[in-house]
């Protein structure tokens, strides 16, 4: 649908792209100008080593901590501004008077002020983005319709509850708007401030190529900048929907009509959803390998065919556990009468194939595991046993979050096993992070399908105990999820920046209990998955950005 | 000084002009409205009806004129008083719950509270199964039940409409017509409902006030004490108080 659509999109002009370069790189024949294809050979050769990901790490610290002080300065004050008549009134020709001002010429001034570190960067391009989103914001704030101030005022509203249900929700997407648009100008202004009194990043990589006349290598920190800016946007797009569920809809009719389109469109979208979270999962698992993958960076080397070989290893164990899974699934429903009639959610894979794609996926497992050691061939059995045994769990005891839980916490041991032959305590703790982490809220989750779950006879905490206890034992999961953190932080004496991420995570958890416990289970919906994902994705970053502060990457 | 001479809605001589030099748009309107009654506003197109409704619901002020509601003058929103705009204003970044909810969450209700009277009223409504969607998803039916639902869960005595029905299918209207007159009747809501259709004037309205062109003043109130019964529209009484309703419209 839309993901492939965009996905073509993105194939399709990186080959324009290829072409015109290779056509102008002919025309041009000289050195200044390499063909696309030694480009691509120097950016892979450059992309194994650690020194490229620092400076990519290093860009993305730099223009991402831009963006979002930015955001968290000028998305307020626009909300302010825009709402406000007298404020505006005052401001609006402040504003309007300094926003044509490139901004750029004051990098002097921030470099005296500031110094030559990251500081001065960081400030130099948000204040450049300050004023996007600012206007962007404003704008939008200007442009709501009067008739929600009105229906709001007729209830009653102060100017308190006016911004925080209208002004601020309207208000959100015309910034991410803004956010998006403005990755271009943020990633040129990162360019610029890293083209001097500086030794790292993309930037520093493109001028320092210059300077030795490497022109290939120019466009290695080329390709690693587009490749940023790519992501930025992408990220922003996601956060927008996340964050902003209705703007999608409206500004997505075709697909709003696929969906309104079909009979009692809400009662089966919850089961298939149900059921497809238990399978996605298994995607929190994947920052998870690749925190467990910069960790272990401590004790041993990485080489790219390892990288490439539990790469491996998780699609193939991830699409055999979720093609198994199915199977049961479709086994278990065809043998009980009352569910006998109800169709899977993708008839389209017959039983046969589903056996063939199970079997094929887990030989990629087990040679995957094979290529990478003789113990890991042999490891792969039992771990594939598990990963089976939890789809059948939930028909007999409702102790299956857990395995759940454990099934997905072997990936950072996995890893590290993979790479050192050994275990440690502290990627153990890694993994109970991670078991209790993902029982946590599938326990969360399984509250939204207590009656589903009873009338059917699955087994679950909720099913079995109700939603309250079930509350506590999630909560109380998380609880060890976040004691789990403070543990790997003293074993691997982790960066203190990893605290930051740590509190935020256990704010998330916080907030996410909060959500359940004072309004109803309807809270656990799309945005809450989302916190989830964000929190996964978190602890990388965390661990991620304490590695390179500590400079051991 | 309390007036009471059991008018919930008593409103005289009211006058509105928006910007000085510019035409009025409310001249000399008064009008009375016992407990439980309604009245039906009907006239031709910016003549002033909306204008009227907001002075009502406490948004905008008057100039002239007094508006006392259950005796006491009016001066801003009131508790009781629900107020259904003409394209609803309903949030489009709320769900169809949290829509409804909206105004209990502003007076404080607790969550336990808001969920149970939400909930009742989208099972009233046949709304539960969209509790979670978006409104940008329903039809115009179905936003403008939410509207009402919403209006509902705040337990109001006096429901003001703005041209409720005027983006509906003829079927759609008279479901939700009978919906309100039931509505009422339960709620015992005192309600003005300002519309451009002379049969949904008859059908809905205890009476029905006719205004002239801008600037506005009150050409008839017809009485129409019949109204109030989902047969009424087949009603031989319906198609006179139309007639006689029509004539007062089409007089110059
Ligand atoms: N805030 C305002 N400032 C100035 N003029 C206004 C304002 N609001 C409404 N008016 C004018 O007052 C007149 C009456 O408007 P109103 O919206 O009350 O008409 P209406 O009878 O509801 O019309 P319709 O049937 O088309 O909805 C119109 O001429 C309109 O242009
Ligand atoms: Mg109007």
């Amino acid at each position: 649908m839309k993901a492939t659509r965009t996905t073509f999109g993105y194939i399709l002009s990186v080959a324009g792209i290829f072409l015109v370069w290779k056509l102008a790189a002919l025309g041009v024949s000289s050195p200044v100008l390499p063909p696309p294809e030694d480009a691509l050979k120097a950016f892979l050769i450059h992309a194994a080593t650690p020194v490229f990901w620092k400076y990519f790490g290093i860009s993305a610290y730099r223009v991402i901590a831009s963006i979002a002080l930015a955001w968290c300065l000028a998305f307020p004050a626009g909300i302010v501004i825009g709402y406000s008549r007298s404020l505006d009134r005052f401001l609006s020709p402040l504003i309007f008077m300094t926003y044509p001002v490139p901004k750029i010429v004051l990098l002097p001034v921030i470099l005296l002020l500031f110094g030559l570190g990251d500081c001065s960067k960081i400030i130099l391009i948000g204040i450049i983005l300050f004023f996007q989103i600012l206007v962007a914001t404003c704008d939008g704030v200007k442009s709501i319709s009067s008739k929600y101030y009105d229906s709001l005022l007729s209830m009653g509203a102060t100017d308190k509850d006016i911004i925080r249900e209208v002004v601020f929700p309207a208000a959100l997407p015309y910034s991410f708007t803004a956010l998006r648009i403005t990755t271009g100008t943020a990633i040129s202004v990162l360019f610029f401030t890293e083209s001097f009194a500086t030794t790292s990043g993309l930037g520093y990589l493109i001028m320092n190529s210059w300077a030795t006349a490497a022109y290939t290598d120019i466009f290695v920190g080329i390709i690693g900048m587009s490749i940023l800016g790519i992501l930025l946007y992408e990220v922003f797009s996601c956060l927008e929907k996340v964050v902003c569920p209705w703007h999608v809809i409206e500004t997505d009719t075709v697909d709003e009509e696929s969906q309104s389109g079909s009979a009692i469109p809400v009662l089966s979208r919850i089961v298939t959803y149900a059921q497809m979270i238990k399978f996605s999962h298994t995607v929190f698992a994947l920052p998870f390998a690749l925190a467990s993958l910069v960790l272990v960076r401590r004790v041993a080397t990485l080489d790219i065919s390892t990288i490439f070989w539990i790469a491996m290893a998780m699609v193939g164990a991830r699409s055999a556990a979720m093609g198994f899974n199915r199977y049961v699934d479709a086994v278990f429903d065809a043998n009980n009468p009352r569910t006998a009639a109800r169709e899977l959610p993708s008839n389209v894979l017959s039983r046969h194939e589903v056996i063939i794609f199970i079997v094929i996926s887990s030989l990629v497992f087990i040679l995957s595991a094979a290529m990478l050691s003789q113990p890991c061939f042999w490891l792969s059995f039992p771990i594939l046993a598990v990963l089976f045994f939890y789809s059948y769990t939930k028909r007999f005891t409702w102790l299956s979050h857990i395995i759940l839980g454990f099934g997905i916490s072997l990936v950072p041991m996995a890893v590290w096993f993979a790479v050192t032959g050994t275990l440690s305590p502290g990627i153990s703790v890694l993994s109970l992070f991670l078991l209790t982490y993902i029982a946590g809220f599938d326990v969360l989750y399984a509250c939204q399908d207590i009656d589903f779950d009873r009338r059917e006879g699955l087994h679950s905490i909720p099913a079995a105990f109700g939603v309250r206890s079930a509350l506590r034992v999630s909560a109380f999961l998380h609880l060890v999820s976040v004691l789990s953190l403070a543990a790997l932080y003293r074993i691997f004496v982790l960066h203190p920046l990893f605290l930051v991420f740590a509190v935020v995570i256990a704010v998330l958890f916080f907030v996410e209990h909060r959500l359940v416990k004072t309004d109803d289970l309807t809270q656990v919906n799309v945005a809450f998955y989302n916190i989830n994902s964000i929190i996964s994705v978190l602890l990388f970053v965390g661990i991620l950005m304490g590695e390179l502060m500590w400079g051991v990457l | 000084m309390r007036v009471n001479n059991g008018a919930v809605i008593q409103v005289r001589s009211l006058y509105k002009k928006f910007n000085a030099g510019t035409l009025a748009v409310l001249d000399n309107v008064s009008f009375s409205l016992e407990d439980g009654e309604s009245m039906a506003v009907i006239g031709p197109s910016g003549c002033g009806k909306t204008t009227l409704l907001y002075i009502l619901a406490g948004l905008i002020s008057y100039a002239r004129g007094t508006v006392m509601i259950k005796g006491d003058p009016l001066k801003g929103p009131l508790r009781n008083t629900a107020f259904i705009l003409q394209d609803f204003g309903l949030l489009p970044w709320k769900t169809v719950r949290q829509n409804v909810c909206l105004g209990m969450k502003l007076r404080g209700v607790s969550k336990e509270k808001e969920r149970i009277i939400c909930d009742s009223l989208l099972e009233t409504m046949g709304l539960s199964q969209y509790r979670d969607c978006y409104p940008a998803r329903l039809s115009g039916g179905e936003k403008q039940r939410i509207a009402i639902a919403r209006a509902l869960a705040l337990k109001p005595d006096i429901l003001l409409m703005d041209e409720p029905f005027s983006s509906l299918d003829t079927f759609t209207t008279e479901t939700l017509q009978d919906t309100l007159l039931e509505i009422k009747a339960v709620h015992h809501l005192t309600m003005i409902i300002v519309t451009h259709s002379i049969e949904e004037a008859v059908f809905l309205g205890d009476k029905i006030m006719v205004m002239s062109q801008r600037p506005a003043h009150v050409k008839a109130i017809v009485p129409n004490s019949q109204a109030g019964y989902s047969s009424y529209r087949s009603d031989e009484m319906f198609f006179a108080a139309c007639r006689k309703v029509r004539k007062v419209v089409e007089q110059p």
